[in-house]
């Protein structure tokens, strides 16, 4: 498969099937919500949800908006691309959780992908949320 | 003259309290999934102020595959 192919749908270039029309140019915004241990969110989830969302002092439904300054690229076959910074959340009390969903809320809020990590509480504090470094191995999304 | 030292305050679930008053504690965990770093503040054995900062170490991998032509 042509490694540009595979950039180029992280980019929006191709449309195999029913298309969208799109309202511009630019990037998308993605957003990163966060979900409750007992939520149900994995690969079926097909866009956000307020079911089963954290929620808390300091905390807005729909989580944060991710910083995305950093085009999708390619090394050798693979394309990837991962947030140009940390997913943060300030100053949140939120119940044990344990996702956090990215999703296209550009797109009628369409889900990108979750990733899970072991349950956290939050009281009055800060979740950062480190991206991975953005390159063929480590990235947070990749095509290979 | 005297001075003004104001004692410093870290924002809680109780409000701003004295970071002096607060027990501090933290852990690391890491496991093949994340690294993640805990740390709390404590008044009287109560949580009142509890930061997380996890470094997920798998990447979601999309593996493509094209069919041949026999």
């Amino acid at each position: 498969m042509c490694t540009s192919f595979k950039v180029e749908l992280l980019n929006g270039h191709h449309a195999l099937g029913t298309s969208v029309v799109r309202a511009g140019t630019t990037a998308d915004t993605i957003k990163a919500a966060l979900y409750l241990a007992t939520a149900t969110i994995n690969a079926s989830t097909t866009a956000y949800t307020a079911t089963g969302e954290s929620n808390g002092a300091g905390y807005s439904a729909g989580g944060v908006t991710v910083t995305n300054a950093t085009a999708p690229t390619s090394s050798s076959t693979t394309a990837y691309w991962t947030p140009s910074a940390s997913i943060v959340y300030t100053t949140i009390t939120i119940g044990a959780t344990d996702c956090v969903l990215l999703y296209n809320s550009t797109q009628s809020n369409k889900a990108i992908a979750a990733f899970t990590f072991s349950s956290q509480t939050l009281t009055a504090g800060t979740l950062t949320l480190t991206m991975p470094t953005n390159d063929a191995s480590n990235a947070l999304l990749r095509f290979v | 003259m005297e001075k003004n030292v104001e004692e410093p305050l870290i924002y809680t679930s109780r409000g701003n309290l004295p970071i002096a008053s607060l027990q501090y504690r933290h852990e690391w965990t890491e496991n093949e999934n994340e690294i993640i770093f805990a740390e709390e503040y404590l008044l009287d054995g109560e949580i009142v102020k509890r930061s997380v900062h996890a470094k997920l170490k798998k990447s979601l991998t999309f593996e493509t595959q094209q069919a041949t032509f026999e």
